[in-house]
């Protein structure tokens, strides 16, 4: 093991850490911007830190239904989505641990996550968790081609189904790359992302009614520390996926080098990006309504096939990367 | 030649055994179980040996054998692809014979034991027989006892109407099956001379176009209906269910997979070289197989059907890779398609694995509770903590999640779609990557279809009073689907020897040793494919030992309560929570157009065909009046006739 697999190794960890730190403040800070557009103050910016704080000190309780399913699947969801961060890059392109599977693994790493969860959510026999878990998958199966045909889009580009590989790539190209095709490719992956993390227009992470919940409607029977370790998952599913989308609409200044200077300033930069996104995101959630169910098929499908014309036009042009 | 005598033995041994537990099933029930395991788990043992043995070295040989039949002599032949799928079949064959003992005790106990054992062995071998057969029409024989035995099993609860029903349903499919394949030997035997596949290797070139093309569609067809592909699938969701459950496993497992290995055999062995639009169909079927036959399957109650129906969206997956290794021979890139021939290969023996471990935990799960209905089950994974364990790792490796042996084999299969992209055709450029988007699309289905079966049997409140005084399954059983469960996980984190026997069968097909298949997929470093996975599963172990020792350390130090679900202050009830039908409706309604009801394919497919057969058979009937001077007057004219055909 040399010096710089030494140094590659403990970037991808910092980078890991930073965007387990990060992601709370992430969540608040959206929360934050639509309370301000609504005129609301909102609350505090640490606010993500202090309710974790506040989760792993309370006591949990669980349905005597339940076996040792629940109790296990926040650990394997925070696994996964750990090990999907892994995959994903933010500041740094720099990839140590080239896992088998690229893409096509960052995809399956959260199915597995979700697999467990609507599993578990089935597990205390309410009406309210099953739900959520019988809609969660329902948009999953959505979801997925729409985010594996536009992630095919730049593997296509690039000729590598790494992604930092692709964002190595990527980025080098300048203003170059904003053709046609990229920008609906990215927002059909942004749609996509956006169904992913649960949020408005397909999903709203604040409510807990019945009748609109999907995703909290999972958490419903989870409490204390458990709880914790199902929103720091879910916030940290929501930085990575922000992070891609930032990464690929932005795709500049994602650092190759172990030089301080260059890991400072793409961090900062890095940091603007996914403020930006941040920004678009609580925009999109403040003017848009949350749609009934089963226009979320709709929606996504249209997505499907904004990529289904990306490809064409990809296509059509030839690559003009790589490949 | 010490694998000709190892299957020798083997096949000797299954006779035996055969003869030896039928002749127990008339007094010694119990002795009759064991003999028939322990036999079958020798032969399999030596047959499974066999075939690695001879897979690991490329051994291509042939044997025959005079058994007296006016056909010609018994040929066998075994070179890399008919050793793969022995050692495919041998393979499920140990466990599902260990899982046996347990399972036909329990269930079959009163029942005609002799016949189920006797069959059983015979089953095995007729399979084996069948990928190693080398004369067309022996394999027309060993195919049809194949078809028949199973058959028996199919109906062995024959006084059950809907076991009837699908009794016939199969035997006419796969019979349809037979006439093409049965034509497809005549025309090879017209411009041979011989039935014998030694002769059939390498024509492709001299068979006129169109004839081959005809013969390819013959071929789909024939084999495909035994692979269960959309739209001749009909049988297989009746069959299946109504066998036992054992029987279940070996029939979802390793016959169906006959079908592949017939496509593969007589595409590549005989037919090459291929015309272009060849892989584009088989696509074009195959992912319709994969999507239709996964929302099928997720609509399903019953545990048994609702796997069936799965293992012809794995058919279709299969056949997706198949697809593209043969777009890539047709367009003379011989990597690749060696690369998607492994993906298929690989799924085939990661399917059979998998969903061998699904069914025999099921069965376990229905000679139980004696119920096949999930709306029934629930709550299990307490009563059988290993049975739902088991059934738990065959879920996950189905749906393709890492680290188990689905995703590597879906992984492949998404490597070899995505590759197509370099070929020199934008209906290709564009329909791969299409294909690949669904192909991730049957994978989040088939997610959420084993969300809900697993949930439906093993989570949550038991939704009948039956389910709540069962035990867990006995050893045997547990041991059978432990085997199955490790076979999942092991291959799941260490691809790389399996890839590398499988490649041999590539070698053997394409004559091109290719280096490293993973280089070919483009990640960048070169063994990945041994190595890699095991990164990934011990990064995933690490993670979740560091979550369980923060959550020990930095969480709250109260010991965990558990209570009563919240349910609005009443007290909860198994009525409350949502039972898999509600799980599925809204998919269901999503799925609302693609839903084709089964009744669609009955009406216009199989009804047709049985409406044709019963006029034709009235047709005939006046012939046949039971006056014996007309027959004499029969033979007299066939006589004439024949002796006119013999001059002429």
């Amino acid at each position: 093991m040399n010096c710089t697999t030494l140094q590659s190794i403990f970037l991808t960890l910092f980078q890991l850490v930073l965007l387990i730190l990060l992601c709370p403040l992430i969540n608040t800070f959206i929360k934050k911007i639509k309370a301000n557009f609504q005129g609301r103050k909102g609350p505090p910016i640490l606010q993500g830190y202090y309710d974790l704080v506040k989760y792993f000190h309370k006591e949990t309780v669980i349905s005597n239904n339940t076996s040792w399913i629940f109790l296990f699947t926040p650990v394997i969801l925070l696994a996964t989505t750990i090990l999907a961060a892994l995959l994903t890059p933010a500041f740094s392109s720099h990839c140590s641990i080239n896992l088998i599977g690229g893409v096509i693994l960052f995809v399956y790493l959260l199915g597995l996550g979700r697999f467990f969860m609507a599993c578990a959510a089935t597990e205390p026999h309410s009406g309210f968790c099953s739900m959520g878990a019988s809609r969660e998958m329902m948009m999953s199966v959505l979801i997925e081609p729409v985010l594996l045909l536009s992630l095919f889009i730049f593997v296509f580009m690039t000729g590598s189904n790494n992604l930092y590989d692709i964002i190595s790539n990527i980025s080098n190209h300048g203003l170059k790359i904003y053709t046609p095709y990229y920008l609906l490719a990215v927002l059909a992956l942004l749609i996509a992302s956006i169904a992913e993390m649960g949020r408005v227009p397909f999903d709203n992470p604040e409510t807990h009614y019945e009748l609109t919940m999907i995703h909290e409607g999972m958490l419903l029977e989870y409490s204390g520390k458990y709880l914790g370790i199902m929103f720091l998952s879910g916030y940290l599913k929501q930085l990575i996926l922000i992070s891609l989308v930032a990464n690929l609409l932005f795709p500049w200044h994602v650092t190759f080098s172990f030089a301080f200077t260059d890991i400072f300033s793409s961090i900062g930069i890095y940091l603007l990006k996914i403020i930006l996104i941040s920004l678009l995101i609580a925009t999109i959630e403040t003017i848009i309504a949350k749609v009934r169910l089963f226009r979320v098929r709709d929606i996504l499908i249209a997505s499907f096939v904004m990529s289904v014309i990306a490809l064409v036009l990809c296509i059509q042009k030839g690559s003009h990367l790589g490949l | 030649m010490a694998e000709k005598t190892l299957l020798e033995y083997s096949f000797l041994i299954f006779v035996i055994g055969a003869i030896i537990s039928l002749l127990f099933g008339f007094k010694f029930k119990k002795a009759s179980i064991y003999a028939s395991a322990m036999f079958s788990i020798l032969a399999s043992s030596l047959s499974l040996y066999a075939s690695a043995h001879s897979l690991i070295n490329r051994a291509n040989f042939n044997f025959s054998y005079n058994l007296g039949f006016p056909i010609g002599n018994f040929e066998i032949l075994i070179d890399p692809l008919s050793s793969f799928f022995i050692l495919l079949i041998s393979l499920l064959s140990i466990p599902v014979s260990i899982y046996s003992i347990g399972y036909l005790k329990g269930e079959y106990l009163e029942k005609n034991i002799g016949l189920i054992t006797f069959l059983y062995q015979l089953f095995i071998l007729s399979m084996i027989l069948v990928v190693s057969s080398s004369n067309g029409f022996q394999f027309l024989i060993l195919w049809e006892s194949m078809t028949l035995i199973s058959f028996g099993f199919v109906i062995f609860e024959y006084k059950n109407k809907e076991n009837q029903d699908a009794g016939f349903i199969y035997l006419l499919m796969t019979h349809i099956g037979a006439i093409f394949l049965l034509f497809t030997f005549l025309i090879l035997a017209k411009f041979t001379g011989s039935f014998s596949f030694s002769s059939y290797f390498g024509i492709g070139n001299s068979i006129p176009l169109w004839l081959k093309n005809l013969l390819f569609i013959f071929i789909i067809i024939g084999f495909g209906t035994k692979a269960g592909i959309i739209p001749l699938h009909i049988w297989l969701p009746k069959a299946h269910p109504a066998a036992p459950s054992h029987i279940s496993a070996l029939m979802s497992g390793v016959m169906i997979k006959t079908g592949i290995y017939g496509i593969i055999r007589f595409t590549y062995d005989i037919l090459y070289p291929f015309p272009h639009w060849w892989g584009l169909a088989l696509g074009f079927i195959a992912i319709g197989t994969a999507t239709l036959g996964i929302i099928f399957a997720i609509s399903e109650s019953d545990i048994k059907s609702n796997l069936a129906y799965s293992s012809i969206e794995n058919i279709g997956v299969i056949l997706l890779s198949l697809a593209a290794s043969i777009l890539f021979t047709s367009y003379n890139y011989i990597d690749f398609a060696a690369l998607s021939l492994v993906a298929s290969l690989l799924h085939t023996l990661n399917h059979s694995l998998f969903k061998g471990l699904l069914f025999l935990s099921s069965g376990a799960v229905i000679s139980k509770t004696h119920t096949k209905n999930m709306e029934k089950l629930g709550g299990l994974i307490k009563l059988m903590p290993l049975t739902g364990f088991f059934f738990l790792i065959g879920a996950l490796s189905i749906s393709a999640f890492p680290p188990f042996n689905g995703f590597i084999s879906e992984w492949l299969t998404f490597q070899s779609l995505l590759s197509l992209f370099q070929l020199k055709s934008d209906t290709i450029k564009l329909m791969a990557p299409i294909a690949a988007a669904l192909l991730g699309f049957t994978g989040a289905v088939c997610a959420a279809n084993f969300v809900k079966v697993f949930s439906g049997v093993f989570l949550g409140m038991p939704k009948s009073h039956q389910v709540s005084h069962i035990k867990e399954a006995p050893l045997s059983m547990t041991l059978g689907m432990g085997l199955l469960a490790t076979a999942c996980l092991s291959i799941g984190i260490f691809p790389g020897y399996v890839c590398n026997l499988l490649k041999n069968v590539t070698v053997y097909i394409f004559g091109y040793n290719i280096h490293s298949l993973v280089s070919l997929s483009k990640t960048g470093n070169s063994n990945l494919a041994s190595n890699i996975p095991i990164v990934l599963f011990i990064l995933l172990i690490l993670l979740i030992f560091v979550i369980l020792a923060s959550i020990k350390i930095f969480g709250s130090k109260m010991p965990i309560r558990s209570d009563e679900t919240w349910s609005c202050g009443i007290s909860p009830k198994p009525e409350y929570g949502h039972t898999p039908k509600a799980y599925t409706q809204p998919l269901n309604v999503i799925f609302a157009e693609l839903h084709v009801p089964e009744s669609f394919y009955h009406k216009f497919i199989f009804l047709p065909i049985v409406n044709l057969l019963i006029t034709l058979s009235h047709k005939i009937k006046p012939i046949q009046s039971g006056n014996i001077q007309l027959y004499l007057f029969y033979i007299f004219l066939a006589l004439i006739i024949s002796l006119i055909g013999v001059r002429l």
